[in-house]
């Protein structure tokens, strides 16, 4: 089957002005008739502001009898089927290194990675080789995208775990019982004022019965595939090659926010692939020159700025850059300026509606960032690289894989972005725009030096590595606009598909390892201390379920980080937060982690807790997210050693104080009997 | 459009309605519901879409991108977004799409028909899934029945506190022991409790009488050996 030819300005045979019959004629023949349309049609580009810029003609592919016309391979079924079955199988081992995690107590780690690499390396080398067909090689690079995203969902089938699950999921529980969007969420004020996905989440939960979990599961799926797709075809639009999309996609796939992040019921995991759905189908529409054309690219803007704020930022950002750089080229794109100005107003409007709760979260993080910054500058940071905060070190060769795929990742992208400066006036405003993003790698890297800088620029690789998979893809294969550069030369290294596997591999396991955190972040396992999805386990559900079934909803309750979401998703109360409540987090934070003090019962009077639920647990070891409860917790400065038990019980001896529950790990007092002053 | 599948379209899109409205069983009610509104997404974008992989493609992304807008729309009603108003507004779209659409036609077939050697390596791969979705739901149930003992106040009155004792995986023998240091508090010892749950959660209730107001002590203890397993404190007014 031939893959449809597409061209810069979106449209494809039989679906745009060019109506070349392509399918009705060989097609080496179709091919030659789409190159010479091109040529003419870049002759006319001054004239006509409908095109998206093209290649001079002198600059198109002389390899196009070997590389675009040359008959389509028959897909080998053996071949795919070996890839299929081995693939299936690694899904299979992670959900035994899963159910290895919860009998044993263990998780293992080299297991984990072993089989995230029996679904990554198969499917890569396959759709890599000369075996197959361009429409095979995208259906394997989703599936391969798909059973990636399915490696995480087996480790924990039937609920949410990680921080930013349980944040959204809250989300979700509010929209369910409300029916009612922007309810508010202590936990992270602004995850409500963005509830794209968690709306679309529920719509599935109504129409199908299906259960909030296996909801969100389903539209992970969904924004999966269309992450996957937009990405192949975007790339595809730009180079003129499928092969070089499929490229793309399995370098995106080493971002280091790809295997883990990306795949958690989280905004941004929704918001990423709609900001990629909006820029595909700016490139579908069919008569750009109505300003309607852009109606369905301002639909799915809306949707965006619904769904995350920064990405909807970003996504303006692009736009606005991509306008820009047609203006530089003088290669102008029909409606992008009423789209980029549309988005802009969209976002900005959203953005204000949830000035209140959004405001300050950039504003912590902004703190947070510049006052890790300055840490660093005054040599006073505690941050050590590949160790958490408990004091835990990530395995060696994991940290010399991760230091090996920044070490090829740069070592790659800099005669890419070398040749592609040097070739820029053959570049289109699209690839500009990828270049540019492209060449703000090195701060993903760097980024790392400390923890907050990490955590943002971590988030900030979801974009960066769609600039990488275009600009390397196209420079592995000479392809638009590198391929002059069919020999290899200063530029360019020898085409040797093992070398490409190998660091393909080396980059997607290093950067699985920089992005998803230390062991114990990647699945089920014993008990550890402020550990996200390791501290969520029967005791603390225990707990949780406990709550919701005995405590008046939404009563104000104090807690550690893990319990706090716990409270808040699966017993229904309000867990005090600083962001969420203004609260002194660093005075109330004594209330569990300092030694019994007068001054105990005021705290808790000024901000008016009804219950403390204290953790007896977190007393048996430093917590390995770097705080207990929140960012500013007592005792100011580094921590060295975990609270005493003491702490955390002393509400056992405190008048007024009544231990409500006892689990052996967990203990609830109720606080509403303290001899406040001014209460009844 | 035949009138054959303006039926079945038809019928996908009344079925849908009728197994949310009716409570239809899950393994009904999921699968169809997912059809329907894959059928109606496909028919929507079908003219924009060039192959399989664009369908898809645009398919979920539509359907995500609608879901959101719709939402936000529903906000904005007094209804909100319950089963009802999305059910409405699903099929009103969904007819919608069917009007819009009138003049494409489907070729309708049992997928049966297309079966090659591939759709053996997918069934087979599709069996290794369905494998590895039972074994990572194996190991949530074993960790669900961690011993877990928790020892709680439910309710309480003047003259008596209900307390609660939540056992996983626990066979043993408790009883419960209230005191307080109040001079003329009486000290309750029950009867010999036998918690016994080999697995699924046990819960009892059991109502502990007071004799006189102020700070009690509640404990659970082992009956066999009177040690202290957890303890409540609770102050009566």
């Amino acid at each position: 089957m031939t893959e449809p030819i597409y061209s810069l300005d979106g449209s494809i045979p039989g679906h745009g002005k060019r109506r070349v019959t392509g399918t009705q004629l060989e097609p080496a023949v179709a091919q030659l008739i789409d190159l010479s349309e091109r040529q003419s049609q870049h002759r006319r580009k001054a004239s006509n502001a409908e095109t998206l810029e093209l290649p001079p003609a002198n600059e198109l592919p002389r390899t196009i009898g070997s590389t675009k016309v040359a008959p389509q391979p028959r897909p080998r079924t053996a071949w795919i089927g070996a890839v299929l079955l081995l693939t299936a199988l690694g899904v299979l081992a992670q959900a035994w290194v899963g159910y290895q995690g919860r009998i044993t107590g263990s998780f293992s780690s080299s297991l984990w990675y072993l089989s995230l690499c029996l679904i990554y390396v198969p499917s890569a080398t396959l759709i890599m080789s000369r075996r197959l067909t361009e429409q095979a090689r995208i259906w394997l690079t989703l599936y391969m995208s798909l059973a990636l995203l399915a490696s995480e969902l087996v480790l924990y089938p039937t609920q949410f775990t990680y921080h930013d699950e349980l944040i959204n999921y809250r989300v979700l529980l509010s929209i369910e019982s409300s029916g009612h969007l922007f309810t508010p969420n202590s936990l992270l004020p602004a995850a409500s004022d963005y509830p794209g996905g968690e709306i679309a989440t529920s719509a599935i939960h109504q129409l199908t019965g299906l259960s909030l979990h296996s909801a969100g599961i389903v539209m992970l799926v969904a924004v999966r595939i269309v992450m996957t797709l937009a990405l192949i075809r975007i790339i595809q639009r730009i180079a003129k090659s499928a092969t070089v999309g499929c490229l793309a996609a399995l370098i995106y796939a080493t971002n280091p926010q790809y295997v883990f992040f990306n795949s958690q019921f989280a905004y941004q995991s929704f918001a990423l692939p709609l900001c990629f759905f909006c820029i595909y189908i700016f490139t579908l529409h069919r008569s750009p020159r109505r300003l309607v054309a852009v109606a369905p690219s301002a639909m799915v803007v809306v949707a965006v700025a619904a769904t995350h704020h920064l990405t909807s930022l970003a996504l303006v950002v692009v736009l606005s850059i991509w306008y820009l750089f047609t203006r530089i080229t003088g290669r102008p794109v029909a409606q992008l300026l009423p789209l980029a100005i549309l988005s802009m107003m969209i976002v900005a409007a959203r953005a204000w509606l949830a000035r209140s709760a959004i405001g300050p979260y950039i504003a912590e993080i902004a703190h947070n960032v510049i006052r890790n910054i300055v840490d660093l500058a005054n040599g006073e940071a505690n941050h050590r690289f590949f160790t958490d905060h408990a004091g835990d070190r990530t395995p060696a060769w994991q940290a010399a894989l991760a230091v090996a795929s920044v070490i090829i990742i740069i070592s790659t992208l800099l005669p890419a972005v070398w040749l592609a400066i040097i070739k820029h006036r053959l570049l289109n405003a699209a690839a500009l725009v990828l270049l540019t993003i492209a060449a703000i790698y090195p701060m993903i890297p760097a980024g790392h030096f400390t923890n907050v800088t990490g955590e943002v620029s971590d988030r900030a690789a979801g974009f960066v590595f769609v600039g990488i998979g275009y600009l390397v893809a196209t420079w592995w294969f000479r392809d638009v606009p590198f391929h002059r550069h069919a020999r290899t030369g200063r530029f360019t290294v020898a085409r040797n598909t093992w070398l490409l596997i190998l660091g393909l591999t080396v980059c997607f396991v290093g950067g699985t390892v920089s992005g998803s955190g230390p062991d114990w972040l990647h699945g089920p396992g014993g008990y550890l201390v402020s550990a996200d999805n390791r501290s969520v386990d029967q005791l603390a559900l225990q707990a949780a379920y406990w709550e919701g079934w005995n405590l008046p909803a939404n009563s104000r309750v104090y807690t550690d980080r893990i319990n706090s979401l716990l409270a808040t998703d699966y017993g229904n109360q309000h867990a005090l937060t600083s962001i969420g409540d203004g609260i002194n987090t660093q005075s109330l934070s004594t209330l569990l982690l300092s030694p019994p003090s007068p001054s105990d019962v005021s705290f808790a009077c000024q901000a008016n807790v009804e219950y403390l639920i204290a953790d007896k647990r977190l007393s048996s070891s430093l917590p390995h997210v770097s705080v207990y409860i929140e960012s500013g917790e007592y005792p100011p400065g580094v921590r060295t050693s975990p609270p005493a038990v003491s702490a955390l019980t002393k509400f056992d001896e405190i008048g007024g104080a009544q231990r409500i529950f006892d689990n052996g790990a967990l203990r609830i007092y109720d606080l509403r009997g303290l001899p406040c002053a001014g209460r009844k | 459009m035949r009138w054959q599948e303006i039926a079945l379209r038809l019928t996908l899109i009344v079925g849908l309605s009728i197994t949310i409205g009716y409570n239809v069983n899950l393994w009904i009610a999921a699968p169809l519901g997912l059809m329907a509104i894959a059928a109606t997404a496909e028919l929507a974008i079908r003219p924009y879409a060039a192959s399989g992989a664009d369908k898809l493609l645009l398919s979920c992304g539509a359907v995500a991108t609608i879901l959101i807008l719709v939402g936000l729309g529903l906000n904005l009603t007094p209804w909100g977004l319950t089963q009802k108003t999305w059910t409405i507004t699903w099929t009103i779209l969904s007819i919608g799409v069917l009007a819009w659409r009138r003049k494409l036609r489907t070729r309708i077939g049992w997928p049966l028909s297309r079966v090659g050697l591939i759709s053996l390596w997918v069934f087979l791969a599709s069996l290794i899934f369905v494998a590895a979705g039972m074994l990572a739901v194996a190991g949530v149930r074993h960790s669900n029945r961690q011993p877990t003992l928790a020892f709680s106040i439910v309710s309480r009155s003047a003259d008596s506190v209900v307390v609660e004792i939540d056992a996983i995986s626990i066979v043993d023998r408790y009883r419960i022991v209230a005191t307080s240091s109040i001079a003329g508090a009486r000290k309750y010892i029950s009867p010999p409790l036998i918690v016994g749950s080999a697995g699924e959660g046990n819960r009892i209730f059991r109502r502990v009488p007071v004799n006189i107001a102020g700070v009690w002590v509640i404990r659970l203890e082992s009956a066999d050996n009177g040690s202290v397993l957890r303890w409540l404190k609770v102050d009566l007014h």
